[in-house]
């Protein structure tokens, strides 16, 4: 069994061809379906298996625009907050103040370390009752968490500078406006 | 208990239990393989299981950071929360290995976890 058995839309989709997509902050970020972007030039062989994904609808896109704003609320020092699908990776929300990065491909990215921690924790065979929450990650100068939100595979992103908060206060605030 | 405490990795291993008597599994990576350099485990929790897919969720992580191109950032650790358990995957000496440990919530958190790994640092530079 492969690692990466569960990670198809890493194979599908061409992160570059998006990575123009550098915002500027206040700039409500809406990602088109990927048949809007360059595709690759051959069809892929056993493009069946990759079904056109449903469009997002209004309703879903006004709610994660609506979560990151509560979240910017309260994190006014972010750096970038994004509402992902963590199956597909395509963005329903997300403000991106502060780093140099296609804003699409980061988030595939991130639903992609998603991916690979629910695989992990299956793997392990943990039981039916340890349900992943989030995720926090710690680098030198900045934090990342990835909270898993209740409801449609929806991931938080949020990455702060260390200097401007601490791990529990972002685990705190998320968790708050994730339920 | 799958370590030998005459090895650095080992003596880590050691060193963890013995301050975390109550861990779940804890482990000693090696990333370019995803295998265990000592390990030991306190509950179903497979130590092997957790250290190949764990080395993958550091690599995603590791793609994620080079598509924010970030310069001069390295990944301190990564912490998994579950419904009843902490995961930490702590990266030591340069990134070639980590600590992973898994512990109750109820009965350690973060701060805890994280100052009981830091201690090992020199030990497996």
């Amino acid at each position: 069994m492969g690692l990466f058995s569960n990670l198809s839309f890493l194979k599908r989709s061409q992160p570059e061809a998006a990575s123009a997509a550098i915002l500027a902050p206040e700039v409500s970020v809406a990602v088109a379906p990927a048949e809007t972007g360059p595709v690759e030039a051959a069809p892929a062989p056993a493009a069946a298996s990759t079904a056109p994904e449903p469009a997002i609808s209004g309703e879903a896109r006004a709610q994660a625009e609506a979560l990151v704003r509560r979240v910017v609320h309260e994190m006014p020092d972010f750096m970038t907050v994004a509402v992902v699908d963590s199956v597909s990776g395509r963005i329903l929300a997300g403000q991106w103040a502060g780093h140099s990065g296609g804003a699409v491909e980061v988030a595939l990215a991130h639903a992609a370390v998603v991916q690979q921690t629910r695989l992990a924790i299956e793997a392990l065979q943990l039981g039916s009752e340890e349900l992943l929450e989030d995720i926090l990650i710690t680098l030198r100068r900045q934090l990342h968490l990835l909270q898993v939100l209740p409801t449609q595979n929806w991931l938080l992103y949020l990455a702060v500078r260390t200097q401007d908060t601490n791990p529990a206060l972002v685990r705190t605030v998320l968790r708050t406006l994730a339920t | 208990m799958a370590y030998s405490a005459s090895t650095p990795a080992g003596q880590a291993v050691q060193n963890i239990i013995n301050d975390l008597p109550g861990l779940m599994a804890v482990a000693i990576v090696d990333i370019s393989s995803g295998m265990s350099l000592a390990s030991h485990s306190n509950s179903g929790i497979n130590p092997e299981t957790a250290a190949a897919y764990n080395t993958e969720v550091v690599k995603q992580k590791l793609k994620a950071m080079s598509a924010l191109k970030l310069q001069n950032e390295t990944i301190d650790d990564i912490l998994i929360t579950l419904t009843n358990q902490l995961h930490l995957i702590k990266l030591v000496a340069d990134s070639k290995k980590f600590i992973y440990l898994v512990v109750n919530s109820r009965d350690t958190n973060l701060a805890i976890a994280r100052e009981v790994l830091r201690a090992q640092n020199e030990l497996l530079s």
